[in-house]
């Protein structure tokens, strides 16, 4: 039986095809205006690195913001339960995971069996998200990427004030027209978003194990400076930011 | 000061406001609607829109005095003192459910009313400066339940200079009875000032008090119909309702409303002819909800056959009321409002409709600039969660639909069923 899950994010569209339960293919494209073009392109990618025929998949089950544009899905299912469902399988222990994505983040409570037990998610607000250190990086000009690395060097970070991703965005503009090194402006951008996501776990209650997912689980300085807050290890599944396509798949096997 | 003359002054659109202000307008309409035979499902809804359009002719008529204050306030305090009472707050959501909010919060906003402050009351204060609401002839604001109340009333105080009279409600924290005796004294001492303007009658007193236990009656025998499952009635259409409760209670339309709703709604549990037949999750809503067309409620019942079996907002909480002891058992009723005073009255209701109403789970809406009811949400989280009932934060906007991100609330509430479904 094969199944794919699609998540359609705000920045990119992945897919990732199960056959039998087993992880064969899977894409990440970028989601751009059309969302409908970039699930046929990233399913396309999938299905070739499966080494199937787009026919053969029986169950496709949609998930995040864009999950309402895919007509031929069989079910939509929201972001919360894919990545509880995604990250449980990876890590059967995980009892709370850490969700940063592009527009939002959340904080989610799962139960030994992997069901959603309580979840929290950002206010209606960038501040927080991936998108909050994608603006930022521009400002910079810097990529994402090095970003991480850049804010390891910092000795002596600097305090954000805004949550408002506009006006964070100026206050970081006037930090490098004072000359402040930027190592020490982008690490007190990432703890910035660090706070943001500590204060809503600590609102929801932690159980360990924490589980990180989504784009920004990849960038190292977030992980560590949140693991430190936290007190406790976070752990990471090979490709966060496909386990909410990950566990939509899994939702589309068991419905079958 | 230049800014408010010219904003006092202002002649605005829409167009036909001059009708709209009018009270042969409205009694024209209420002639029309008086040949509107609907379906036996849909009387409730002709009189309760016969009640408005009688209220708006009666405020312009301005025979009797229109009596601004904020909801909550008995309505019956007002009629049995041969007043009209206007709450422009229902205002606010009747012109939400028209569309026309955003054209009055912006309205408010050039007026310099914070985009903090409740819309609820920035909808009303833009009303009012749009001079599409009928002039109070006096103010009698509450301190039950905000404090926003009575500064909004405060300032259409000062807009139409007309008395502002403010009714203090006592927190009642230790001793239910005293706050009671206290409010029952400050009712009566109210009444006697207002006597010029006001001037009460055991003969209006009687009315009022009939009609408003007949109504009372009415409305828990319609809440003990929607203990039904599945459910006969939609929880949408029971917190538009809420406005009769809130303002034609101790009049003849609030009686018959009630009384044709209990029928109807008995009706369709004999002949079993439930909202959904197929319904799988019961819910029960706190706060008031989003009142601009939206597809929440539609969504909750085509998705996940969910429907709102009751809401807080329409607990009967009040004992009857006494001729013999008018002040007295009006302050009971208010102060019986679990909406007022300690969180913990609140929470402990909202367990208790929980269960009488078999609920899964339960939904606060979480109005934008709500601090009395958001302040509380922590206890009622605790509260619900101690005893296993599924508990959704929801938040968003009851008037100001600019506020309401579709995607993110249907997000939300997704994932709560979600969670419900395991
Ligand atoms: S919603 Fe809250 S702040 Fe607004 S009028 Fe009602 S009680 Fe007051």
């Amino acid at each position: 039986m094969i199944a794919a899950g699609i998540d359609v994010g705000s920045n990119t569209t992945k897919v990732v095809i199960l056959k039998n339960g087993e992880w064969v293919g899977d894409a990440l494209v970028l989601t751009g205006a059309d969302n409908r073009s970039s699930v046929e392109k990233a399913l396309a990618q999938a299905v070739k690195a499966a080494g199937i025929k787009q026919t053969e998949i029986t169950q496709y089950v949609a998930t995040g913001y864009g999950r309402i544009n895919i007509p031929f899905a069989d079910r939509k299912v929201t972001e919360i339960s894919c990545h509880g469902r995604g990250a449980h399988t990876v890590f059967p222990g995980t009892r709370t995971v850490i969700d940063v994505g592009g527009q939002d983040s959340k904080v989610i409570r799962v139960d030994a069996s992997g069901r959603v037990a309580d979840f929290i998610m950002n206010d209606k607000c960038a501040a927080g998200t991936g998108r909050f250190l994608e603006v930022m990086a521009r400002a910079l000009e810097i990529t994402l990427t090095e970003m991480a690395a850049v804010a390891g060097k910092s000795k002596n970070p600097v305090t954000i004030s805004n949550t408002c991703t506009v006006f964070a965005e100026s206050e970081v503009i006037s930090y490098l027209a004072q000359g402040l090194p930027k190592e020490d402006i982008i690490r007190g951008l990432h703890e910035a978003v660090v706070d943001r996501i500590e204060s809503m776990a600590l609102r929801l209650g932690i159980e360990p194990e924490v589980t990180m997912t989504g784009g920004v689980a990849l960038n190292t300085a977030i992980v560590t400076s949140l693991s430190k807050r936290l007190k406790l290890t976070i752990l990471l599944p090979p490709q966060p930011q496909l386990i909410g396509a990950y566990g939509a798949a899994l939702i589309a096997t068991n419905q079958a | 000061m230049n800014n408010i003359k010219e904003l006092m002054a202002s002649k605005l659109p829409p167009k036909g406001k001059k009708y709209l202000t009018r009270p042969s307008f409205y009694f024209l309409l209420k002639m029309l609607t008086a040949f509107w035979r609907p379906q036996k499902d849909r009387w409730p809804q002709k009189i309760s829109f016969s009640f408005y359009l009688d209220l708006l002719y009666r405020a312009y008529r301005k025979k009797h005095p229109v009596v601004w204050t904020n909801v909550y306030t008995p309505p019956e305090l007002i009629w049995a003192l041969g007043g009209t009472p206007f709450m422009p707050e229902i205002f606010a959501a009747v012109a939400a459910s028209l569309g026309l909010a955003p054209f009055f919060l912006k309205k408010a906003e050039q007026a310099w009313y914070s985009s903090d402050l409740c819309s609820f009351h920035r909808g009303a204060l833009g009303m009012m400066h749009s001079r599409l609401v009928p002039p109070p002839d006096l103010i009698l604001a509450t301190n039950q339940l905000c404090d926003g109340a009575i500064k909004f009333l405060e300032a259409a105080s000062a807009f139409y200079r007309c008395p502002f009279y403010l009714l203090h409600i006592p927190y009642p924290v230790t001793s239910p009875a005293q706050a009671q005796t206290w409010l029952a004294k400050e009712l009566a001492a109210l009444v006697r000032d207002l006597k010029p303007l006001l001037p009460v009658t055991p003969h209006t007193i009687n009315g009022v008090v009939n009609h408003s236990n007949q109504a009372r009656e009415y409305l828990l025998a319609v809440n003990r119909l929607r203990q039904q499952i599945p459910s006969p009635y939609r929880g949408r259409e029971a917190l538009s309702d809420v406005t009769m409760h809130l303002l034609a209670l101790g009049t003849t339309y609030g009686t018959t409303f009630y009384h044709h709703l209990a029928d109807n709604l008995s009706e369709r549990v004999k002949n079993k002819r439930p909202v959904l037949p197929q319904q799988k999750y019961r819910l029960l809503w706190l706060h008031f909800r989003p009142y601009y067309p939206n597809f929440l409620f539609d969504f909750l019942e085509e998705h996940y056959g969910a429907v709102i079996a009751f809401e807080e907002v329409n607990a009967v909480t009040w004992e009857k009321l006494s001729v013999a002891d008018f002040w007295f058992s009006l302050a009971a009723k208010i102060l019986s409002n679990p909406l007022w005073g300690q969180a913990g009255r609140r929470a402990a209701q909202a367990v208790s409709l929980a269960r009488l109403y078999q609920v899964h789970g339960v939904i606060h809406f979480a109005q934008g600039g709500c601090r009395q009811s958001n302040g509380g949400v922590f206890l009622l989280r605790e509260t619900l969660r101690n005893l296993k009932i599924p508990f959704l934060n929801l938040e968003g906007d009851c008037i100001d639909e600019r506020n309401f991100m579709a995607g993110q609330t249907m997000t939300r509430l997704e994932s709560f069923l979600e969670m419900l479904e395991g």
